[in-house]
């Protein structure tokens, strides 16, 4: 990847992105407890049932999990991210369990997700 | 103009739920939205105690607004009726009826071949809204969806069958995926239709699902922002046949536009002298003296 500073100290990478990183919640309709290997199987199961195995193939890899708010932050190949995207969005129900996967945040880069410029009030912050 | 906008939510007996399913549209960062009433039978159900609950929306909603933030000040709630079209009657009697010309929006479900030409041609309504998720028995043709883009009628897909089981998923790809390949695109609303606030889905999401259909990006993007607006607008404009007004308070003129205002004070100037002929003499001869 190619990445180089510019002279007013802006860092940029001039390429398109390998990986997208996704700020994702799970909310189920009533409190569970799922280990982070339970989720990672959710995660696949989905993508099985909109894509079948090609789907699954897909290298999804959960790099942080907060078991108590079920939140996590996936990182997602960029070639397969619309595919993890609709999946992960068109998932109702873990097993017989309700449950709807909240996308927040998506990005390039894991440092933009950080900040949310879309929840960022100017009001509060002043 | 990215306000994004949710044209079908099902309106429910219980106030309760309806309240939960709005706010759960306003966090997801709806700003318009509408709350359907489907009909089965024009006649039937009509006309009886649809006053009594439009209020009692309309004040649910209210209270919703005091306790939301800053966030959700721009939204709007609109009102949609939708009649299911089974007797080429039903058609004359939803433009007759000034119950239903009461609602924002009106639109209707067509059952077959007959009924769908009939709505693209013949009716004025806002949304043409086909049930998906059961196998249609019969063919998108060209000629009668280009007259409905044409007038301006929008087609509906609704996501919540997409979300709730694998069946009615593919029911609801397959057909979508026809509908959009005959209108290229165009005129597409998306739209929730849906019975719980779990199977809500964001408007990012909703766009990427549906690059499933077939549609682009920019595509996806305007069939939940910018075709809803012309849906809106273009209801307006069926209530009131002949034009649009719009009138602003005049603070809210941008600082480039105040030489409109100029032109107004010259107006009132006019009408003024109009109102009050003083000296008896035609309003015409005034101007010419004061030129």
């Amino acid at each position: 990847m190619k990445s180089e500073m510019e002279s007013n100290g802006n860092f940029c990478i001039r390429q398109t992105a390998e990986y997208f990183f996704m700020k994702v919640s799970l909310e189920t309709d009533r409190p569970m407890s799922i280990p982070i290997a339970m989720m990672k199987m959710h995660i696949l199961k989905a993508l099985g049932s909109l894509y079948g195995q090609v789907g699954q193939s897909i290298d999804v890899s959960i790099i942080k999990y907060e078991e108590a708010s079920h939140r996590m932050i996936l990182r997602i190949p960029a070639s397969g991210f619309n595919r993890v995207w609709s999946a992960l969005s068109l998932c109702s129900s873990l097993g017989t369990v309700p449950c709807v996967f909240r996308i927040h945040q998506v990005s390039g880069s894991l440092l933009g997700l950080s900040a949310n410029s879309r929840d960022y009030d100017f009001h509060e912050a002043s | 103009m990215a306000a994004f906008c949710d044209l079908n939510v099902l309106r429910e007996e219980n106030p309760q739920h309806l309240k939960t399913k709005l706010s759960m549209l306003t966090k997801l960062g709806y700003e318009n939205f509408a709350v359907n009433y489907v009909v089965e039978d024009i006649q039937g159900k009509a006309k009886g105690s649809k006053k009594s609950k439009e209020k009692v929306l309309i004040k649910c909603h209210q209270n919703h607004f005091q306790q939301s933030s800053s966030k959700c000040q721009n939204v709007r709630q609109f009102s949609r009726f939708t009649a299911v079209l089974n007797d080429s009657l039903q058609g004359r009697r939803l433009h007759q009826d000034p119950e239903i010309q009461k609602y924002d929006l009106v639109a209707v479900q067509p059952t077959g071949k007959q009924f769908f030409d009939l709505a693209c041609k013949e009716l004025s309504v806002d949304i043409i809204s086909l049930d998906l998720t059961q196998s249609l028995d019969f063919h998108f043709t060209r000629q009668p969806i280009n007259v409905a883009i044409e007038k301006g009628i929008h087609f509906e897909i609704c996501y919540s069958p997409l979300v709730m089981d694998s069946a009615s998923r593919k029911k609801v790809l397959a057909n979508s995926l026809a509908l959009i390949r005959v209108c290229k695109g165009k005129n597409i609303i998306i739209s929730s239709g849906c019975q719980k606030a779990l199977e809500l889905r964001g408007p990012y999401d909703v766009a990427n699902i549906a690059l499933l259909t077939g549609l682009t990006e920019a595509q996806t993007k305007q069939c939940l922002s910018r075709n809803c607006h012309q849906v809106l607008m273009h209801a307006a404009a069926r209530k009131s046949e002949k034009g649009l007004l719009s009138v602003f308070p005049k603070e809210s003129f941008m600082k480039g536009q105040t030489w409109k205002l100029g032109y107004v004070r010259e107006i009132k100037k006019d009408v003024l002298e109009e109102i009050e002929p003083n000296d008896g003499e035609p309003p015409a001869k005034k101007k010419k003296k004061r030129k």
